[in-house]
């Protein structure tokens, strides 16, 4: 089920070593925040007001929190829809079927779907201009020899 | 008349407010906004997608159960709309007559094919007495080839892929159940999993498929309304499309276009993650150049088309969604005015309020970002393990894929969205050649 086709050795090298650049940049990110926070605190235990890396933690303390509430107001708002939910019927459903919208009798209707192989022609527009049903599956793909059966519009 | 102008204004607004919100507060509130919203989104994501399995979806039987089977085994059409499908198109029918389900007719709609796609159909028709033609004589595009399979097809229930997917052989079973089960259901939406692993590029979408839009789709349901379902992979109710219209034929996008148009009219839209189908993505920078900005100009353009309407009360369950949509375009403007106030910066002397120092995060910004995006795949790795289970062994390839997804999401959309808010008017959509995966050098 799954390709993969076979590349160049140049292609699959820079791969992954692009990969793995990527992965050193993600544990150098990682590293120099936990250095930040280390040095933020300092010997003292305490982290200074002056430090930089505090308004930016305030600031994603504050994103959290609001990502917080959004996922609880989500999670509320799901048992709420479970329980409480009555389905809106969809407006105008009836017994319609078939043919709105596409210029067709309901006799062509059954051509088409009663047939195993079938060309639709279509105007400009995109309206349907005419329908020819195929009676031999065995044909060639032109279109010329077959009999039309029906023509619309 | 009134729709360009509409459009002229969304896009004004668009540009104009993260420039508003620098100039009324600082360039401070605006990096913090580029770096924080895509955490923020994340946090919602991870939430979302295990909220859907703590509650739903680990309780639901996977193999070595059987699949849902139904009263009366209705008959379901599987359609298959194609243009020049020569090379794919045999793998992906001879996949869906494959399936488990008894009762099903397959009808492939050749969409003007010049590559002797019609030929190869009518050949297995001929050997198999389920699988139907219709040829299409002119190539009419996507939307109008499952117009007309929709027409052709005998059965209510319409399970529609690509021309290039591969149905896993429970899949039609899983996604048409909630349509049986559940009348006000619309459509379902099936989970895609990637074929094509050969780049770095294919083996990022695994996880991307998998950590985003996997636990996008989960968050939606969650929430009660998804922004679109999978093209290559929906099950519809043909009385739901008769009734808003079938699908738009001006739209790039008919997915995200019929998903909207379905849920205005209260029909639901749900998504089974247990109806697998694999496909093909592209595997060059070219291709999925190409299709993002496809898909980025389809959400553009249902915004548009939706934007007068869509705050009417009737529709209100859907302005999340919009909103969503508006905050992600404004994020990508406001990333551009980052930078852009970055480069200014160092030619010309700014007011202090505009000046931006440093275009990456900070150490300890970076860390957060990098952490929450391996936990959000660690999360989708929890659950969809069962689906693939080898998809951990992707682990190690998946290191770019949030910085690929928020840059490929950010020029996309740069060039999609002026592009389709200044364009004078809609014109029919066709089928563009996707790329499928690298072929082998010979």
């Amino acid at each position: 089920m799954i390709i993969t086709t076979p590349r160049s050795a140049a292609g699959s090298i820079f791969d992954a070593l692009l990969t793995a650049f990527g992965w050193l940049g993600f544990l150098y990110l990682l590293f120099q925040g936990a250095n930040a926070i280390l040095a933020a605190y300092g010997a003292s235990g305490m982290a200074s007001l002056n430090d930089p890396f505090i308004p930016t933690l305030e600031t994603l303390l504050f994103y959290l929190l609001i990502a917080c509430i959004n996922a609880l107001v989500l999670g509320a708002w799901m048992k709420w829809r479970r329980t409480h939910e009555i389905h809106e019927q969809p407006r105008g459903r009836g017994d319609r079927l078939g043919t709105a919208g596409f210029t067709l009798s309901p006799d062509q209707l059954h051509h088409v779907q009663d047939s195993r192989v079938t060309i639709i022609h279509h105007s400009a527009d995109g309206d349907i201009a005419g329908l020819e049903e195929v009676n031999s599956l065995a044909r060639a793909t032109d279109h010329d020899d077959v009999a039309p059966i029906a023509r619309a519009a | 008349m009134t729709d360009r102008i509409i459009a002229l204004l969304v896009l004004c607004v668009m540009l104009g407010t993260p420039l508003g919100v620098t100039l009324m507060l600082t360039s401070h509130v605006l990096l913090n906004f580029v770096f924080f919203y895509p955490l923020f989104m994340s946090a919602l994501w991870i939430a979302g997608g295990l909220f859907f399995w703590l509650i739903w979806e680990r309780k639901w039987r996977w193999r070595p159960y059987p699949p849902p089977a139904f009263e009366g085994t209705p008959l379901i059409s599987v359609l298959i709309p194609c243009h020049n499908e020569a090379e794919h198109g045999e793998e992906t029918i001879m996949a869906a007559l494959a399936v488990a389900y008894p009762n099903l007719e397959v009808i492939v709609i050749n969409d003007g094919s010049t590559d002797g796609s019609g030929a190869l159909f009518e050949r297995l028709a001929t050997r198999h007495e389920r699988l139907r033609v219709i040829h299409l004589a002119q190539n009419q595009g996507k939307a109008m080839a499952l117009r007309m399979g929709a027409i052709a097809a005998r059965s209510d229930y319409l399970v529609c892929i690509d021309g290039d997917a591969l149905l896993d052989p429970d899949a039609v079973n899983y996604i048409v159940a909630p349509l049986v089960a559940h009348p006000h259901v619309g459509a379902v939406t099936g989970n895609p999993r990637i074929r094509t692993r050969s780049t770095l590029l294919g083996r990022i979408q695994v996880g991307e498929f998998s950590s985003i839009i996997g636990l996008i789709k989960r968050t939606q349901r969650v929430y009660g309304q998804v922004f679109t379902v999978s093209g290559v992979i929906t099950a519809f109710r043909k009385q739901a499309l008769d009734q808003v219209g079938y699908w738009s034929l001006d739209m790039v996008t008919e997915d995200i276009d019929i998903t909207w148009k379905l849920q205005r009219a209260h029909w639901a839209v749900f998504y089974e993650p247990r109806a697998l189908c694999w496909i093909l993505m592209p595997e060059t920078l070219r291709g999925l150049w190409k299709q993002r900005v496809r898909w980025a100009q389809g959400g553009a353009e249902v915004f548009l088309k939706n934007i007068s309407t869509i705050w009417r009360w009737e529709h209100r369950r859907l302005w999340p969604l919009v909103i969503e949509f508006l905050l992600s375009t404004v994020w990508t403007f406001a990333f551009a005015l980052t930078v852009a106030l970055w480069i200014a910066g160092r030619l010309v002397a700014l007011p202090e309020a505009m000046q931006v120092a440093l275009l990456l995060p900070p150490s300890f910004t970076g860390m957060v970002l990098a952490v929450t995006c391996l936990v959000q795949f660690g999360v989708s790795v929890l659950i969809d393990r069962r689906y693939e289970p080898s998809l951990a062994h992707a682990l190690y390839w998946i290191i770019w894929y949030p910085f690929a997804y928020w840059l490929i999401n950010l020029f996309t959309t740069l060039f999609s969205f002026p592009t389709v808010m200044l364009r004078i008017r809609r014109r029919r959509a066709r089928w563009t050649s996707p790329d499928r995966g690298i072929k082998e050098s010979t």
